[in-house]
């Protein structure tokens, strides 16, 4: 089973800093559009995750 | 303004229709197949998740709980982000085995007919939660659309008819979507057309409606942020509305459920076989949810800007009807009308799958009729049961009190499919789970969960979803799905597992890689395979699923080869599976098509090595270093210049390389995967020969070549493969190198005749002088009895010329040396006096003493003329060795452990030096003077005895104190007469 470490960092990342994310990101409804850039940027780091490696399935 | 009910009811056909229509041009082939198997079309096809609850749902979440409305969205999308996890795993057990659900899966892995009857009923409870939210959603729309107090709307006989209208219309077009292929309902490229279709909807629509409502009420997007600097309190604070358990709790319902829901799994996993496409869905579908859910909230602040009255689900259509936007309001109808009818269709086509194969077929409630075809009977089971699961759900909406709202509706739903989220993790994760722990956890699990949510909700109860009822609903769905868990474990270490649950627990381990294996099947061709199914499917259905799996597997009816009758089982048994289901169709075809022994023979390399070159190209890394080195090895085999074949211990031809083809003129595909012994005569005659001897044995066979001229090969068996019954068997050509073998066969021959020539002119001489004396003495004698004797004396002289001269002449003969070699029994005693004989007749060679002492009686078996040779050629070397007045013995006794005999020359001579016994039998190698020896008479007398089936070898010095100088010894086969008349026969020359 293969993981990619970049993945797994990233949401490594954003559990440990998730207290401090949160206040940021869901701060007020003026920015009611950052949760989406964050969401839009994990979607970014899959596709870029998955692009690089093919698979060894038959 | 408002739209009337008969106008929405149109608008609702006539979107189905549409909907209907885009399938029914998937099914036809209309829509190109390359869009069908995009990536992009499975991704839009996942998009059925998102039902009632994604387009009016969430929008009464975000109002009650800001920012975690995003959680419903992000359970999903984290379930694919992570699809390495279970989504992987599933998806391989699902291709390779042939699963089409949740309760396929779980049957497989618990190896239980009750467990599939126990998930598919569990299933269809915990779902009809599910299909009510869809039909309220529609049901309440049309209500909005048409001008309806949303505060009355509830409970009405008016709604109930809008929705039972609206359930019987979904009904004929799920019974239109789910019913049309009863060969293979699993694989539906019209479905995932038009769910793809249904999904690119519902998501323009609401993009489309909150651009509209952005633009009408705020004047486009820097009027709604300039509305939102003003409105601090726009969302509520998450922090308060809902507790950090409920919080996680939701985001854990949502994360079950993208694996759980069977509508989910069925697009996920039985419409789609591709891995590549689940790597295009890990980060397509959170995409295709982020623009999903984009739109909500400006949707939601435009109608609380615009102070709208109806309930936050339905306040996009209200906002439309507030601006007197028909556009607005038909887009908000439409998504909802969307996302609902997506649901419903592939939910319950979905269950009516699982209902049919765990319910109906596996309790033999459908009755066959020979008669009937029983792909017309599954169709209408099917129909039966759409329809009774779409009257279920009804009737669970009748139940509702209607004060429950979509997002306690969707919890209900999801909080029950949770209970099966610990089977779904334990079946790759832990093979330690057993049947009982699953049905004793699932029992628990899902008793808690009646008791503490369903139940409450129909006793008018409603499930309390905000912070002031303490989120008591989250409590209870953890408190029930950690009882199942918990009762799960415990009672899979207590209980035992079966040997058959430990197999399906290793097949579906993490690290298990399937390996087909190589069996045979009792069936020895393909047109058996309608006879023996015709008891199970009726004649008619097995005849058209065998013609059907011939057909995609493009083999021939009169196919014999084992690999591709095991070929033909499996694409049967996947038919079949997609049909009535996996376990149904795996008792169909264990009993019907059975192999041959219990027993997998060995792995399927043929099989594995297919896919490997199917695979070309996609392997990555170490996988994909492996596959070109096997790529390597296996055409350096295939491009050696020796003919080479690996036959298996059951007899199944498992390589067969291009040299192999080119000798044999049997092709590679018709030869691989078949036995050998259904080859052509020729070969199989020549293999069984070469089989039937030791390993490392070299057999010489000639056949029959061109334009009548022979050609001969040598076949070399190798021992048996390390680990496994496997045999290589190596074929050369040697036509060329046997004529040259009797071309210096004959030109030694005429050689040694040569040396013989001046000894019998010498001979023969001897004779002529005495002939001459006596016939001068005859003039002048007058006495007959002088003159008798005189005659009697010529006719000895004229005896002895003649049987020196026979013994050249038949000597010269030996069969002309062209490569007939006989065998049959040869006299070994006769044979060596011949020999020193001819031998005898060289006046010019040192003088020895022959001694033979071999058994006057003993035979064995040759080709006498070429025994004879050989015998010239040792006796000869041990002469030229030996001092004068040497003595060589010639002796032979039987060994009785492998019929044989063994002859041993010795002489007494100077030996062969330790440094040279090495070389003796190379070709022209000889210590004698030039001129006097050519270097070739071992290695004749070498290849001479090796036809003949024996062996020969050299000590020098020899054994023992009796042989000082060199010891050849023979071993030839034992010949036995069969009977006198043999024996006579023998005498007298005449063939027998």
């Amino acid at each position: 089973m293969y993981i990619d470490r970049a993945l797994l960092l990233v949401f490594g990342l954003a559990l440990v800093f998730f207290p401090t994310l949160e206040g940021w990101v869901f701060a007020d409804a003026e920015h009611w559009y950052r949760p989406f850039l964050i969401w839009f940027g994990v979607v970014l780091a899959a596709f870029w995750n998955q692009y690089r490696r093919g698979t060894d399935e038959l | 303004m408002n739209f009337s009910p008969d106008q929405i009811l149109l608008a609702t056909i006539a979107y189905l229709f549409v909907l209907f229509m885009v399938g029914y041009a998937g099914d036809r082939g209309t829509i190109p197949s390359g869009i069908i198997r995009h990536p992009a079309t499975y991704v839009l096809s996942l998009g059925v998740i998102a039902g009632g609850m994604a387009s009016n749902g969430v929008l009464a979440l975000a109002a009650e709980y800001g920012f975690h409305f995003l959680l419903y969205y992000l359970g999903i999308a984290l379930m694919f982000l992570l699809a390495v996890l279970l989504l992987r795993p599933l998806l391989r057990l699902c291709r390779v085995h042939h699963l089409a659900s949740l309760a396929d899966v779980l049957t497989f892995r618990f190896r239980s007919p009750w467990v599939g009857a126990a998930i598919t009923l569990a299933m269809c409870f915990t779902l009809l939660p599910l299909l009510a939210l869809q039909i309220r959603t529609v049901a309440d729309s049309i209500q909005v659309l048409s001008g309806s107090n949303a505060d009355t709307m509830v409970g009405t006989l008016r709604g109930e008819g809008l929705a039972f209208l609206f359930c019987l219309i979904i009904t004929i077009f799920a019974i239109l979507f789910g019913t049309r292929n009863a060969a293979n309902p699993n694989h539906n490229p019209g479905l995932v057309a038009a769910i793809a279709f249904e999904s690119l909807v519902k998501l323009f629509a609401l993009l489309a409606l909150a651009a509209i409502v952005v633009a009408q009420v705020f004047g486009g997007p820097a009027g709604l942020q300039d509305w939102l600097a003003s409105q601090p309190s726009a969302l509520p604070d998450a922090g308060e509305s809902l507790s950090a358990v409920a919080a996680r709790t939701m985001l854990l319902l949502f994360f079950a459920g993208a694996v759980c829901m069977p509508h989910m799994f069925h697009m996920a996993f039985a419409e789609n076989s591709n891995s590549r496409h689940l790597r295009a869905a890990s980060w397509g579908l959170p995409l295709y949810l982020l623009l999903l859910a984009l739109p909500i909230l400006p949707i939601l602040w435009a109608a609380v800007a615009s102070g709208q009255s109806a309930p936050f689900e339905y306040a996009g259509i209200a906002l439309g009807l507030a601006l007197h936007s028909p556009a607005a309001s038909g887009l908000a109808f439409v998504a909802g009308l969307s996302a609902a009818s997506g649901v419903i269709i592939v939910t319950t086509l979905a269950l009516a799958n699982m209902c049919l194969n765990y319910l109906v077929l596996s309790n033999n409630l459908l009755r066959r009729f020979s008669e009937q075809s029983l792909y017309k009977q599954l169709k209408w089971m099917r129909r039966v049961l759409i329809t009774a699961l779409i009257l279920g759900g009804y009737t669970f909406y009748m139940l509702l009190s209607g004060a429950q709202s979509l997002p306690q509706l969707a919890i209900l739903a999801f909080s029950g499919t949770l209970q099966f989220f610990p089977a779904v993790v334990f079946t790759p994760y832990w093979p330690r789970a057993n049947r009982t722990g699953l049905l004793a956890g699932l029992a628990t699990g899902l008793a808690i969960w009646f008791v503490s949510l369903p139940l409450p909700v129909l006793s008018d109860n409603t499930l309390g979803l905000t912070a002031d009822d303490g989120n008591a609903w989250a409590m209870r769905c953890l408190v029930a799905v950690l009882a199942n868990t918990a009762v799960f474990i415990v009672v899979s270490l207590l209980t035992p597992r079966s040997r058959d649950e430990a197999i399906a627990a290793e097949i579906c381990s993490m690290e298990s890689r399937i390996r087909p294996y190589r069996r045979s099947l009792v069936i020895n061709s393909a047109g058996e395979f309608s006879a023996r199914l015709a008891p199970a499917l009726g004649d008619k259905t097995a005849q058209a699923e065998v013609e059907r799996a011939l057909n995609e597997l493009r083999f021939d009816a009169r196919e014999a080869r084992p690999y591709a009758l095991r070929h033909l089982r499996a694409r049967i048994e996947a038919n079949l599976s997609g049909m009535l289901g996996p376990a149904v169709a795996l008792d169909i075809v264990d009993s019907c098509l059975p192999f041959a022994s219990s027993y997998a023979a060995a792995e399927d390399f043929t099989l594995l090595e297919r896919r490997l070159e199917k695979a070309q190209g996609r392997f990555t890394g170490l996988a994909a270093d492996l596959d070109n080195l096997r790529r390597h090895y296996r055409q350096t085999l295939d491009e050696l210049p020796v003919g080479l074949c690996s036959l298996g211990g059951d007899g199944e031809v498992l390589l067969w390389n291009r040299s192999m083809a080119e000798l044999t003129g049997i092709s590679a595909d018709t030869a691989v995967g078949s036995r050998w012994r259904s080859l052509p005569p020729t070969w199989c005659n020549a293999l069984s020969a070469v089989l039937d001897e030791q390993p490392d044995f070299i057999i010489k066979r000639e056949l029959p070549g061109e334009q009548g001229a022979s050609r001969w090969i040598s076949l070399h068996c190798s021992r048996p493969v390390a680990g496994s019954d496997d045999q290589l068997v190596l074929l050369e050509d040697i036509t060329d190198y046997q004529r040259l073998q009797d071309e210096v066969l004959h030109n030694e021959r005429l050689a040694s005749i040569g040396r013989l020539a001046a000894g019998v002119a010498h001979e023969i001489g001897n004779p002529v002088t005495g002939i001459a004396c006596l016939a001068q003495n005859l003039g002048y004698s007058e006495d007959p009895s002088e003159i008798r004797e005189a005659a009697d004396d010529i006719l000895r002289q004229t005896e002895r010329i003649s049987r020196i001269v026979e013994s050249l002449v038949n000597f010269s003969h030996l069969g002309s040396g062209r490569g007939d070699l006989r065998a049959e029994p040869c006299n070994l005693a006769d044979c060596v006096d011949e020999a020193i004989h001819l031998l005898s007749l060289d006046r010019d060679a040192r003088p020895v003493a022959f001694n033979n002492t071999c058994d006057r009686e003993l035979l064995v078996l040759g080709d006498n003329q070429r025994l004879l040779q050989a015998f010239i050629n040792l006796l000869g070397n041990a002469r030229d060795a030996s001092p004068p007045d040497g003595e060589i013995s010639i002796s032979a006794a039987k060994q009785g452990s492998d019929d044989s005999v063994l002859i041993h020359i010795d002489d007494q001579g100077h030996g062969i030096p330790a440094h040279l016994l090495q070389r003796i039998m190379e070709p022209f190698f000889t210590t004698k003077d030039v001129g006097q020896g050519t270097g070739l008479g071992l290695p004749l007398v070498y290849s001479i005895i090796e036809d003949m089936g024996g062996s020969l070898r050299v000590e020098s010095p020899g054994p023992d104190e009796t042989c000082s100088g060199t010891r050849v010894t023979l071993r030839l086969r034992l010949a036995h007469y069969a009977s006198a008349a043999e024996l006579m026969a023998m005498a007298s020359g005449a063939p027998h």
